[in-house]
């Protein structure tokens, strides 16, 4: 029985160990369209640190907005004021009519008919309206319920009504984007009337609504690398400062939001440090190395935490990282005949130090949201842009020399950046504004290719422009 | 086993699309005939292979030039394979019927039949016992590695490879007379 069953196990074996058939067209396309989609990879921020992050960005906006409700901006945002009856000093004075003129009211009066102890409106008349339903005189009542009174009695009156506030407010109110509000028609008094109050027409309330923005930003860049081994870069790679800059097209849906689209070009990059120079190109000829090649016109390689920097060596020169023991093929020759490890010869040698470099079009979708709106407004931004890769280059810099040894491989040309930021818009003048908007921009992607160590730079800038708006 | 060269290997570590064809078209006729050993079918044979290359290209830095690369791409197609069957094993959780009768098989009758019957044959057992006897059978591993491939005891192993002996002796069996029967 044991002899049938290996003599069964050894037919099967023979006739199907090696057996081959023809692959179906269909799988290979497959396979195309699998690797298309490039493989998912770990996130390298932990999704805590994400939550924590829109956390403290939610927050921070909501302080700052909620901070820059002064009680005026509430009661603007509560109530409609609109000046009823109003006659302008030279009409007055031309129709000549003494009773027409209004009387010009102590304040005291005013708390007291505001105040409404008795319900009735005398002189310096408050009405409250509601929507277009009419005047709708307040009582204690409905005072009471609307919570008009205290709004009114501590800011309104505490502040005399002034012109400007109610100008301020009037403007405020009449946001095209917002829901109609509670009227309060009030009859006004001389020192209304003389401070200036008159009616904004409603084409010179309407905001802005395109812009053309300049920026240009110093940066600092650097990444964030996880991976199998990737501790070990950090060790001797360090942020650089670069630069940002290009143009953005604005659109405005409301007086609040806006929209931003635009060309952007960054630089940004990382120097490896700790990078020694052998003048002396010596190999050392033993068991463990395959042979010491017989041309020194050798291409050698740096790794790092990006890639590989190709780097070709000049006749007698020899690039290498510190950092490596032999195993980490941290002298990986290009020719693959000599896999192992060059033992290095450590006379003549200098210290050098690598500049990678990598250049951006960036393509950016960005939404502003005014939290803030004075003289100095400020923004929240955010959003994501698409960074086309146009340039890659490395420079060795070693004493006073600096020369161009390359660029990283397997760069991906394709990447996607998550901007956020705060943003400062000063008017300079009717149609032109000054921006200053510190930045950090993440990429979203990984920007190499390697499997095993992820690389996504990241950049912060102060970016610094004009807008014109129109 | 000849290998691939280098050449091909590092162009695909790099990405190139050229060189990942070549691959693949090397490749493809002994890894689906391995793919239609696992499977249940074609299409699921398919599936196996496709994803199992896709692995291969993406995990293609992983591979050390120590050991033969194709046995390190077979090796990914049997994983894919055992993962697959990893997935669908509750489906399959219950015992197929055993055949009642123990009475052997002449081992030439065996050999009579085509490579192309015997996977025919090797398909028509379930999938724990289609695994265990491939992993067995065909590549040679023992049950203690089975075991721990398929995350059974060497114990069950053993049984499976014993009972998917049975089956498959009753299927040449009856293939046999189907085939004496026609002629």
């Amino acid at each position: 029985m044991k002899d049938l069953q290996n003599d069964m196990d050894k037919i099967f074996r023979d006739k199907l160990g090696d057996y081959q058939q023809q692959a179906p067209e269909e799988i290979w396309i497959g396979i195309k369209a699998g690797l298309g989609k490039k493989p998912t990879r770990k996130i390298l921020i932990p999704l805590w640190q994400v939550a924590a992050g829109m956390a403290l960005f939610i927050t921070i906006g909501s302080a700052l907005y909620f901070l820059n409700r002064t009680p005026q901006n509430q009661l603007a945002d509560q109530f409609m004021i609109v000046p009823h009856n109003v006659q302008t000093a030279p009409e007055l004075a031309k129709s000549g009519n003494n009773e027409a003129k209004p009387e010009i009211a102590k304040e005291s009066e005013i708390r007291k008919t505001r105040v409404l102890d008795s319900g009735k409106s005398e002189k310096g008349q408050v009405i409250a309206s509601n929507g277009n339903n009419g005047p709708l005189e307040i009582t204690k009542k409905n005072l009471q319920t609307a919570h008009i009174e205290e709004i009114r009695s501590d800011q309104m009156l505490k502040n005399g009504l002034s012109a400007d506030r109610m100008t301020a407010a009037y403007i405020q109110s009449s946001r095209k984007d917002e829901i109609p509000r509670k009227k309060i028609t009030i009859t006004p008094n001389w020192d209304m009337l003389t401070a200036g109050l008159e009616v904004i027409p409603e084409d010179e309330l309407s905001y802005d609504k395109l812009s053309l923005t300049a920026q240009v930003s110093p940066t600092y860049s650097y990444r964030d690398i996880g991976g199998k081994g990737s501790e070990k870069f950090s060790q001797y790679e360090t942020g650089k400062i670069s630069y940002s800059g290009g143009l953005q097209f604005g659109i405005k849906t409301s007086e609040r939001l806006s929209f931003y689209g635009g060309v952007m070009y960054a630089q940004l990059g990382y120097n490896i440090d700790n990078v020694e120079r052998f003048n002396d190109y010596a190999l050392v000829n033993n068991t463990d190395i395959v042979s010491v090649p017989e041309s020194r016109n050798e291409v050698y390689s740096v790794n790092n935490s990006i890639g590989t920097i190709s780097a070709a060596s000049d006749k007698g020169k020899f690039i290498g990282t510190n950092g490596f023991s032999r195993g980490d093929k941290a002298y990986e020759s290009a020719n693959s005949d000599y896999l192992s490890a060059p033992v290095l010869n450590s006379t003549n040698k200098e210290g050098a130090k690598i500049e990678q470099y990598f250049q951006y079009l960036e393509l950016p979708f960005l939404v502003r949201y005014k939290i803030i709106d004075r003289k100095l407004d400020v923004n929240l931004l955010g959003g994501v842009s698409t960074n086309i890769l146009v340039g890659n280059h490395a420079t060795l810099n070693s004493g006073d020399q600096t020369s161009n040894i390359g660029g990283s491989g397997d760069v991906r040309n394709l990447n996607y950046m998550g901007n956020m930021g705060l943003g400062f818009d000063y008017s300079i003048r009717k149609n032109l504004v000054f921006t200053v908007e510190p930045q950090f921009k993440y990429f979203l992607n990984s920007i190499n290719e390697s499997q095993l160590v992820a690389n996504r730079p990241y950049l912060l800038g102060m970016f610094t422009g004009v807008k014109y708006v129109w | 086993m000849a290998d691939i060269p280098e050449k091909i290997i590092d162009g695909c570590k790099k990405g190139k699309g050229r060189y990942q064809e070549e691959l693949y078209r090397m490749l493809a006729p002994k890894m689906y005939g391995l793919c239609l050993k696992y499977a249940n079918d074609r299409d699921d044979a398919k599936d196996i292979m496709q994803d199992a290359f896709i692995k291969v290209f993406q995990k293609i830095e992983q591979y050390s030039t120590k050991g033969s690369f194709e046995g390190w791409v077979r090796r990914i197609m049997i994983n894919t394979a055992l993962e697959k069957y990893r997935s669908q094993v509750t489906i399959y959780s219950l015992d197929e019927r055993m055949p009642v009768s123990d009475e052997g098989v002449n081992s030439t009758v065996i050999e009579d039949l085509s490579a192309e019957d015997l996977l025919n044959i090797i398909r028509e057992l379930t999938p724990k016992y289609r695994m265990v006897f491939n992993l067995y059978a065909i590549e040679g591993y023992n049950h203690k590695e089975i075991g721990e491939m398929l995350g059974i005891s060497e114990g069950t192993s053993k049984s499976n490879l014993s009972r998917a002996r049975l089956i498959l002796q009753e299927k040449v069996k009856e293939l046999f007379c189907i085939t004496r029967d026609a002629k």
